[in-house]
């Protein structure tokens, strides 16, 4: 009797957690309904811009070319100013002559020295080697990147994204603790909750909150930069923290949104947070070809918050894939949007509403 | 060994048919992101608003208190500049205590000879439905237009026995939805024709003097509309929440041209006049919906409207979402037009939404 109880409950918890990891990958999901700001076009058609960030007098700071072998890619600048939205490849001076230079670049994160009002670009590269990131002052007209230096830490293993909240001084998500590329794509079925955040200050890295998530990816903060802004993929959560003194950051609320929210870009006037998401599961993780061919749709929320905690959450763009697979970011500048993916287009939409 | 292969392809059939089932009602959505064209005002507040229709110049007819009692529906005029909205008078009103009971699909049918409109509202007095037509009267005075209904006739058939939606192809003409066969005090054997997604309903045409089933097998069509060149008709399929399209032919025959999956519950449709696009107001969650319809556990009812832009040939080109709330502040939208560039928003029975337009 006791037995059959036993085994009944074991049942039912592998029930439940078939159902919900079925939900999790959105299984039973495979149609996207189209949502438009206003007309879109395309900025870039193949290569993929796996993270944007706006510097003002439109332009947009982007990595491209993210691959899971650590080949090269590189740094692009976009300008939305025109009808058309013009892609610079981007002139390095100083750079470092290693060949895995710039290999496989990921999140990327500007800082602007209020004093002097020098730009400053970090770039999160993936070589073999190791974890790097890349600092490059910013000029804007002509827009060109001056190579600075290279920040490594043995903490660093296979991270994700950063945010710069002064000189050199950045939280860090890390996403995996091992490097290998096939262990990273197979760690986005496994659940395991590998990830966390990390302050650098300058010399080192160390941990900045106690609690460990699944897939920690985009990570941001607020305009006066008392909250710091974290977006748990694996969980579909939002994560927002208080900064402490010490840089150490204190859960502050959490919201499910029942999407794959990838990198989170914050409007410096309104607060606003920008989320490139992945809105069907299954067709973005589907890294080893399971399920044959398919495109990875997108989306774009706008989610208003206060100290209280997320007060809307808007969807402003959607797509199934044909015009824009896989977005992970989006950035809205000067009226457009800018939605860009990790391996394929980025597209620029005019923004005909926006609610207050 | 025979035994235990029929039990687990038993089990495993029984299983897919569960998740179909989960799926269908949409069980694991918990979460809806707002969507607007533009800045929304709510204009009426209590009352909800079935059914809307664009009569153009500025004016939208609505049918309201379909979550009401008996005779207490009552026919709405919004003027979108003003957007504000008042009650139309019904002028030569039959003397029924029932009349205008559980107002649902109207349509607004211009009769091209003598220029002027006849508004046909379906029904739900007790046992049977009525379909009550009445001619729009523009009334000049000296402070500006009135409005008003003057009743004409009532159309009835032993067929209308819960019809949703209609749409007018000539004077005392039309095709209309039967969404199911048991009436709502049947409760019980509507919960089973509804959950065990019985295919019961169908489109009958009304040719002037009585009903004939021209569409068999569907499962709850809803709102029908047509495409301004009367070729098309289109259904939405709330049950199978895809859109269907139909040729018309000269006898005013049915025969299927395509089906558009929507992945959402759609109820009514209306049809832009100039560029053919259909706006269509929809129920995102299925089981919310349906504990409406069944009056089981209160849930709020979100909100969506979609639009359908349609090619040359009455086919769908592109289906694009342009309204979504969580229900705090549209609930249960169910119909939506375009009129003069601003989109009007209408519910079972609580607001009615006016939204610009950029």
């Amino acid at each position: 009797m006791l037995q059959s109880l036993f085994y009944l409950g074991i049942l039912g918890a592998a029930l439940q957690y078939f159902l919900y990891y079925r939900d999790w990958a959105s299984f039973n999901r495979d149609f996207v309904l189209k949502v438009r700001p206003g007309k879109c076009h395309l900025a870039r058609e193949h290569g993929g811009t796996e993270d944007v960030d706006y510097v003002g007098d439109s332009i947009i700071l982007a990595s491209a070319g993210f691959n899971w072998e650590g080949d090269v890619g590189q740094l692009l600048a976009f300008n939305i100013s025109g009808e058309k939205t013009q892609e610079i490849t981007l002139n390095i001076s100083n750079s470092p002559r290693r060949a895995d230079f710039l290999g496989a670049p990921h999140g990327i994160t500007t800082w602007t020295d209020p004093d002097t009002g020098e730009v400053f670009l970090y770039v999160l590269t993936h070589p073999k080697a190791e974890d790097r990131i890349e600092v490059f002052e910013v000029q804007k007209s002509p827009v060109s990147l001056r190579y600075i230096r290279t920040i490594t830490d043995p903490n660093f293993s296979f991270m994700n994204d950063l945010i710069a909240v002064g000189r050199d001084q950045f939280y860090i998500t890390r996403y995996n603790w091992y490097r290998s590329g096939d262990w990273v794509k197979l760690a986005h079925w496994l659940h395991i909750k590998e990830g966390t955040i990390f302050y650098y200050d300058g010399h080192r890295a160390r941990q900045a909150v106690s609690e460990t998530y699944f897939l920690s990816n985009g990570i941001s903060v607020s305009p006066d930069k008392r909250t710091v802004y974290m977006a748990e993929w694996g969980k579909k959560t939002l994560h927002a923290y208080r900064r402490e003194s010490n840089n150490k950051l204190k859960p502050l609320w959490k919201e499910y949104l029942d999407t794959g929210i990838d990198n989170i870009n914050v409007d410096q006037e309104t607060g606003d947070l920008w989320i490139g998401s992945h809105p069907v599961t299954w067709r973005i993780v589907d890294f080893f070809g399971i399920f044959g061919k398919h495109t990875a749709p997108s989306q774009v929320l706008r989610v208003k918050v206060s100290d209280g905690g997320v007060d809307a959450v808007e969807e402003i763009y959607s797509d199934n894939g044909e015009e824009i697979a896989g977005s992970t970011a989006a950035v809205y500048a000067e009226g457009k949007l800018m939605v860009a993916s990790v391996f394929e287009q980025a597209i620029t939409c005019d923004v005909e509403y926006l609610s207050k | 060994m025979l035994g235990k292969v029929v039990t687990m392809v038993s089990a495993a059939v029984l299983a897919k048919f569960i998740l179909n089932y989960m799926d269908w009602l949409d069980v694991g959505d918990t979460f809806m992101f707002r969507v607007q064209p533009g800045d929304c005002r709510t204009v009426i507040h209590d009352g909800g608003a079935e059914d809307v229709t664009d009569l153009g110049e500025g004016l939208v007819i609505m049918s309201t208190g379909l979550g009401l009692g008996k005779g207490q529906g009552k026919m709405k005029l919004l003027d979108v500049n003003t957007e504000r909205v008042t009650e139309l008078e019904i002028m030569d009103a039959p003397g029924r205590d029932d009349f205008m009971t559980l107002p649902h699909g109207i349509y607004a049918w211009k009769d091209q000879e003598s220029g002027s409109w006849l508004i046909y509202v379906l029904t739900h007095p007790a046992d049977k439905d009525m379909i009550e037509v009445f001619e729009f009267i523009r009334t000049k005075r000296a402070r500006g237009t009135m409005y008003s209904l003057k009743y004409l006739r009532t159309i009835t058939d032993p067929n209308f026995k819960n019809m949703n939606d209609l749409v007018v192809v000539g004077r005392d003409q039309f095709y209309i939805t039967k969404f199911w066969t048991y009436r709502p005090v049947q409760y019980y054997q509507l919960v089973v024709e509804v959950m065990t997604m019985r295919h019961w309903g169908g489109v009958m045409f009304y040719d002037g003097r009585r009903a004939r089933s021209v569409v068999e097998g569907l499962f709850q069509p809803n709102g029908i509309n047509m495409s301004p060149d009367g070729k098309m008709v289109y259904v939405a399929e709330f049950g199978n929440k895809r859109l269907l399209g139909y040729h018309r032919s000269i006898n005013n025959n049915l025969s299927p041209a395509w089906e558009e999956y929507a992945d959402t519950l759609v109820d009514n449709i209306e049809v832009d006049a100039d560029t053919g696009t259909l706006w269509i107001g929809c129920h995102p969650v299925n089981y919310r919906i349906i504990d409406d319809m069944f009056g089981l556990f209160g849930y709020a009812l979100p909100s969506q409207v979609i639009r359908a832009e349609m090619t040359s040939d009455g086919r769908v080109a592109e289906i694009q979402e342009v309204f979504a709330d969580d229900g705090s502040r549209l609930y249960g939208s169910t119909a939506a037009t375009n009129a003069s560039g601003k989109l009007v928003i209408g519910t079972v029975s609580r607001q009615a939404m006016i939204c610009d337009m950029q």
